[in-house]
């Protein structure tokens, strides 16, 4: 082999080397998690009627259910459609924090807060040790809601208690198919009662 | 300094050449370009620079020195007529019309003494994508000029913000989930008339993404909002509040 050649042959391996290593950098980038990862929340699948338990939080997803028009007993009502999530929870370790601040639900990219109105029918009350307490958390959907797409098929609803710091804690799942529910028929939300 | 060493090099070059020949000689073959050559030899090279520096601060002078170009006329905002939408990145915006009542229970707006209610109806939409606390924009979103900062009694008169169809106060805007809500001002009594003109002045929020200074990707806050549209409203007067329609909201 002439000196050329392997010179060559010594600047080709520098080449594969460099072109490698970019690779490599490529590859690491690629399966590093995002900066979000290390603070993920803990997510804990409830399946219907299964008792899922979360840090200091026993709860069951009893009913999913829709509604066109949702009414109560103290005369309010408003246009749906509405989304209606009946669950019984109970603290398991501490009271004193023991309060759901966050009931959301996920569709696609947007997120759903469990209504403000009717006030009575928020679930705001501490929930109790040994004590489940039942109540129904309704969402006000947007119309397109109903439709029958990939996001609808896989709503996620969740509920934990801190709703400002989310990282690290713990947080119940209950996936809904929104296509599978009837939003034909208006409903009557209970009152806000807990225990009942 | 490279330049000017080339050139002390140029005439180091250009002088042994001319050495063994008669001074005279050589200021005959002297030509001018040689003498610019020696001549920038011996010119320290800050000069040079100090030189170019003013000829481009002269050139400069001549188009309004080193002050900032005027920038473009900013357009003015637009006026929207009631029933137009607005749309920023937070909200479709869209005013229906402005009330003045003596008292709207459950607006949020208690009028004092000497005081009266502007509520001004109008429809938003949350078009991102993650709930939006009502209360926290509408303050900055729908603003008045022309209204008194303080009330009679001295405390800041600030506005409310309600639903009109079961008048929650400062509800929660869901995404895509039009809303129709009544803003709403303590107003003095004798400020405003049936009929009269009020410009309602919409800002918009901008988008602050905390991803920049290495924040999780969701997280993100809504902050300076600066004007972007007017609404001219007519103003209805509508007394103690006969209209039993605005009495809920």
């Amino acid at each position: 082999m002439s000196p050329l050649s392997a010179t060559h042959l010594h600047s080709a391996g520098r080449w594969a080397i460099g072109v490698g290593l970019v690779a490599a950098a490529w590859g690491v980038m690629a399966l590093t998690p995002d900066t979000d990862f290390p603070k993920q929340p803990f997510p804990v699948a409830a399946t219907l009627g299964e008792p899922a338990e979360a840090r200091n939080l026993r709860l069951t997803v009893l009913d999913v259910s829709g509604a066109s028009e949702l009414s109560d007993a103290h005369g309010w009502s408003g246009p749906g459609p509405w989304l209606l999530v009946e669950f019984e929870a109970e603290a398991v370790s501490e009271e004193a924090t023991a309060s759901l601040q966050r009931i959301e639900l996920r569709i696609g990219d947007r997120t759903y807060r469990a209504t403000d109105r009717p006030l009575f029918a928020a679930p705001r009350e501490r929930l109790r040790i040994g004590l489940p307490a039942t109540a129904t958390a309704a969402f006000e959907l947007p119309i397109d809601a109903l439709e029958d797409s990939a996001q609808n098929r896989r709503a996620v609803v969740s509920f934990a208690y801190d709703d400002i710091n989310r990282q690290l804690d713990s947080v119940v799942t209950h996936e809904v198919d929104l296509t599978q529910i009837s939003f034909a028929a208006p409903a009557e939300i209970p009152d806000r009662e807990w225990s009942r | 300094m490279r330049e000017g060493e080339a050139f002390t090099q140029a005439a180091d070059v250009a002088a042994p050449a001319s050495a063994p020949e008669d001074p005279a000689s050589a200021q005959k073959r002297t030509t001018p370009r040689q003498w610019i050559k020696v001549a920038a030899g011996k010119v320290p090279a800050t000069w040079i620079t100090v030189a170019a520096t003013a000829v481009f601060l002269g050139a400069t002078a001549g188009f309004g020195g080193l002050a900032d170009a005027p920038g473009p006329e900013p357009e003015p905002l637009p006026v929207l007529a009631a029933g137009e939408t607005h749309t920023n990145q937070q909200f479709d915006i869209t005013v229906e019309r402005a009330v003045l009542i003596d008292e709207l229970p459950g607006s949020g707006t208690y009028p004092e003494e000497g005081e009266r209610v502007l509520a001004v109806v109008a429809t938003l939409q949350n078009i991102t994508d993650d709930p939006l606390l009502s209360s926290q924009f509408s303050e900055a979103t729908f603003t008045i000029e022309e209204l008194p900062a303080e009330r009679p009694s001295g405390d800041e008169a600030t506005s409310s913000i309600a639903r009109v169809d079961d008048s929650t106060l400062a509800p929660w805007l869901q995404p895509d989930v039009p809303v129709q809500v009544v803003v709403t001002w303590p107003v003095p009594a004798d400020l405003l008339g049936a009929g009269d003109l009020v410009r309602l002045t919409l800002s918009d929020y901008e988008r602050y993404d905390w991803a920049r200074l290495g924040g999780s990707e969701d997280d993100h806050s809504w902050v300076d909002p600066a004007p972007a549209a007017y609404v001219d409203l007519e103003i209805e007067d509508v007394g103690a509040g006969a209209d039993s329609e605005e009495d809920g909201g």
